[in-house]
């Protein structure tokens, strides 16, 4: 009889206890759940800086053998994206773009390569966070290697200050340069 | 001690409408000092000082966020995205706090 109704005193008072658990539990989730983000957000960083690299690499040396000497670089771009993409698995729905340093655009020889922009979320707490989104960039500049048109200009204006001319029998160690 | 437990003994034993009555009152009170406990809260996180350490304007949480992004890009603690590719701005190959660069060659020139 004792037994019972100590039962149903203790069955009473547990919606109180409940309410309580439930308004910390939420809030201490929250706090977990940011810096949960924050190493999501780091570890896809990593990602990205190496994919940015490799995409770097290539765009470094692509080369389509045109006779332009800037004819090269559609295809070191295209290839460039391509190994970007083997890498990169996560749809972070940034953008990869390049440094080309070609003259027209003012960047510095030294910043030519690539780089990806991307927006990830700060945090899944929003109300605790706030919603901005964060401005990430990953940068790799590797430079470009000039290509096989290019260093055939040098060398072909090389051998004419010599006296010689480029029409036939030419031969390019490695792409020349 | 003993009238504590007087007190849960007599409780174990009230009728059902008895019982009904005490949870009332509890339950009164119950929503009277969760009102005052909300009214509290809500005076806590309405307050601008609040504001600037939690919530969508919070100062700790952009300073955070600036951090982030700075030491992403540039391997280096910082806070404010300023680098382009045009000059000597960009922060990964500049200390523009100490004016140099962050590459180091050799103190004295070889000779």
């Amino acid at each position: 009889m004792y037994r019972s109704n100590k039962k149903i005193v203790d069955l009473e008072q547990s919606g109180q206890s409940t309410i309580e658990f439930l308004s910390g539990f939420i809030v201490m989730v929250s706090f977990i759940f940011i810096f949960v983000d924050f190493a999501l957000n780091l570890t896809n960083g990593y990602l990205v800086h190496y994919a940015t690299f490799m995409a770097s690499r290539s765009y470094l040396v692509g080369d389509n053998n045109s006779n332009d000497p800037i004819g090269s670089e559609g295809h070191a771009m295209k290839n460039a994206k391509k190994v970007f993409k083997q890498y990169m698995y996560l749809n972070l729905k940034g953008k990869l773009r390049f440094n080309q340093g070609l003259g027209g655009e003012d960047v510095k020889k030294v910043y030519v390569g690539a780089y990806y922009q991307y927006s990830p979320r700060f945090s899944s707490a929003a109300i605790l966070t706030g919603n901005k989104k964060m401005n990430f960039i990953s940068e790799s500049f590797l430079g470009r290697e000039p290509s096989k048109a290019s260093c055939l200009d040098r060398v072909c204006r090389a051998i004419k200050d010599l006296g010689g001319d480029c029409q036939n029998h030419t031969s390019l160690i490695d792409n020349g340069c | 001690m003993g009238m504590v437990w007087m007190d849960k003994f007599k409780s174990a034993f009230l009728t059902s409408g008895e019982r009904s009555l005490r949870l009332g009152q509890s339950l009164v009170e119950y929503i009277l000092l969760l009102g005052a406990v909300a009214t509290f809260v809500a005076v806590v996180f309405n307050s601008a000082a609040f504001k600037r350490v939690i919530g969508p304007n919070s100062e700790i949480f952009a300073k955070m966020r600036g951090y982030m992004e700075y030491s992403y890009r540039h391997a280096s603690p910082g806070n404010e995205l300023r680098s382009d590719y045009f000059g000597k701005k960009h922060d990964t190959y500049y200390n523009s706090k100490k004016q140099a660069t962050h590459f180091f060659g050799p103190a004295a020139k070889y000779p």
